[in-house]
């Protein structure tokens, strides 16, 4: 019997925060196309930086930012898997852009998830590229200043530029509506990189209630009520995919 | 039946030969001044040879993406100047965590990586003797001519897939650029199959290893240390007083060796010979003090020298070592 894949430890996150959410929904998804045999992860710095001892699945461990560059060595290698990164905003758009957009270019057939909780929960909730204009973080207590920090990256929309990303799509999880279009996305980018047809990228748009300083219900509103305007959940790239 | 074939090879070439020889077949490279005539000739015989060469955005990814290879059980090649290194260094201590080999051929041309017209003691010496996640050695493989570059690369696949850590090999540049007929032959041992480390050996986040194992790495490595350490001090019937030319790693060795009375020359190049910079010194010095050319192993050049400048008490110190480590004695 191919046992859960997802381990029997006791996640670690923080009441509300989307990576519980989303590791449930990868699991169930690999579990329910049953992938356990022919996947990868790639876990980098952040929250989930140990996100290799939840998963019945192998794992390497990348340098910070570094994910992408380490799953395309993965991929080089072996070609027949599904090889996945799972990565923080501040990860994949702070410490490794170059690294991603540089797979994205190669148009790797790897699958790319990036949570964006627009914050670096992983080192005590200070800015990250994506934290919105105004945003109280622990390393811009007056909020965020575009004048002297810029304004946030829309990440998704600058990956589906890249001619080679086959796939780019932002969902969210905080209402049943968007975790049905989630699975789906989730389904779909491991479908565009069995078809060998370039990279797929999804950006997870999530909650982080204790370094947003508010309730989880708080979080959740703020989301529904502000953030999906600065972010909006749709698909960026779609190529045909290929049956 | 002999295994071996012939071919005239540069330094460089001579890497990935004996690279592919190994049985690597993962090569990662990002373009740096110099070290880029590997990176085009291992870019050209990896596609030919059915492996894959990655030219990758910085050197930090090409050690990224090698990460990834040797995690699923492939030996891989890394390859850089010595600027690249010091970028490398982040993703470096992560193969040493993850105990995943590694081949990196640095070239050593100094000057680019610190703004300094040659190497210095204390590059050299971190180079030579780095120091990753709380002061353990990697093993550093010195090459001194075409076919030592042949012979240590095989010998750096053997000792990283045996002790599963990154083994660098540090590249003169007048040996990596120089042509010499070589002898090709297969190494003795092959690669374990299947590969006992990364995901092909169930290795985890968090594996803890073998107390027994470590303290065996541990007494085998100082053994090499020690040898190597006590077989390059200056010997005490060396002459005083004199001038000595050497370059490169060389160079920045003998100065931490040599008695205070002498003078060293650590010219840019031997090719053309700075001959200007010679002079200069010897005017500092008396008419009969020899000059002493270290060097590697081309006895030609002491040969040319000394038909062109008959007057000149010129004697020659061919090196030839393998494992060069920094000696024990240095400060």
């Amino acid at each position: 019997m191919t046992q859960p894949v997802l381990s029997q430890t006791s996640l670690p996150y923080c009441p509300g925060c989307t990576h519980s959410h989303l590791h449930h929904l990868l699991a169930q998804e690999i579990e329910r196309q049953h992938w356990q045999h022919k996947i990868i992860g790639v876990c980098s710095s952040g929250c989930s930086t140990d996100m290799g001892k939840y998963f019945n699945l192998p794992f390497v461990q990348a340098p910070p930012g570094k994910a992408p560059a380490v799953a395309t060595g993965i991929k080089r290698a072996q070609p027949d898997k599904l090889v996945f990164t799972y990565q923080g905003d501040t990860d994949a758009v702070g410490h490794g852009l170059d690294a991603l957009m540089h797979a994205a270019i190669r148009g790797e057939s790897i699958s790319i998830f990036c949570l964006n909780n627009l914050v670096s929960a992983g080192s005590g909730g200070q800015m990250s590229p994506t934290s919105i204009t105004g945003q109280i973080t622990a390393s811009t207590l007056l909020g965020r200043s575009s004048a002297k920090t810029g304004k946030p990256v829309q990440i998704t929309e600058l990956v589906a530029k890249i001619p080679n990303v086959a796939f780019a799509q932002r969902i969210a999880l905080h209402e049943p509506d968007f975790v049905e279009q989630a699975v789906r996305a989730i389904r779909e980018a491991f479908h565009y990189q069995e078809n060998g047809q370039g990279l797929s990228f999804i950006e997870v748009l999530g909650i982080c209630p204790p370094y947003w300083h508010t309730t989880p219900l708080e979080a959740h509103d703020r989301l529904s009520q502000k953030l999906l305007k600065q972010y909006p959940v749709q698909v960026f790239r779609r190529t045909p995919l290929h049956l | 039946m002999s295994n071996a074939r012939t071919k005239v090879c540069s330094g460089y070439q001579a890497v990935i030969e004996a690279s592919i020889q190994a049985g690597c077949q993962a090569y990662f490279a990002a373009p740096s001044p110099f070290h880029a005539f590997l990176l085009n000739e291992g870019a050209r015989r990896f596609s030919e040879t059915n492996g894959w060469f990655i030219q990758a955005e910085s050197p930090a990814d090409a050690m990224a993406m090698a990460l990834g290879s040797a995690a699923t059980g492939h030996q891989v090649l890394v390859s850089g100047n010595d600027q690249d290194f010091l970028a490398m260094q982040e993703v470096l201590a992560y193969f040493v965590a993850q105990k995943c080999p590694a081949v990196l051929a640095i070239l050593n041309d100094g000057g680019p990586a610190m703004a300094l017209p040659r190497p210095a003691g204390h590059q050299m010496r971190y180079y030579l003797e780095p120091r990753i996640l709380g002061g353990f050695a990697l093993t550093s493989l010195v090459p001194t001519t075409p076919q030592h570059v042949y012979e240590l690369t095989l010998k750096a696949f053997q000792l990283s897939v045996e002790w599963l850590q990154p083994v660098l090999l540090i590249l003169e540049p007048p040996v990596f650029h120089a042509a010499a007929t070589l002898h090709l032959h297969r190494p003795g041992r092959r690669r374990p199959h299947p590969p006992n480390w990364g995901l092909a050996a169930h290795s985890r986040l968090g594996r803890i290893d073998e107390p027994a194992a470590l303290a065996q790495l541990a007494e085998t490595y100082h053994q090499i240390q020690l040898t190597c350490g006590q077989a390059h001090v200056i010997s005490a019937s060396e002459p005083t007083g004199a001038i000595r030319v050497a370059i490169g790693s060389l160079g920045a060795w003998l100065s931490h060796q040599l008695p205070p009375q002498d003078s060293l020359l650590i010219p840019e190049t031997l090719y053309p010979f700075p001959i200007q910079q010679l002079e200069q010194l010897r005017q500092t010095h008396p008419e009969d003090a020899p000059v002493i050319l270290w060097e590697y192993d081309y006895p030609w050049m002491a040969q040319w020298l000394q038909a062109r400048y008959p007057h000149w008490q010129l004697q020659s110190r061919v090196v030839s070592f393998e494992n060069l480590m920094w000696p024990r004695n240095a400060s």
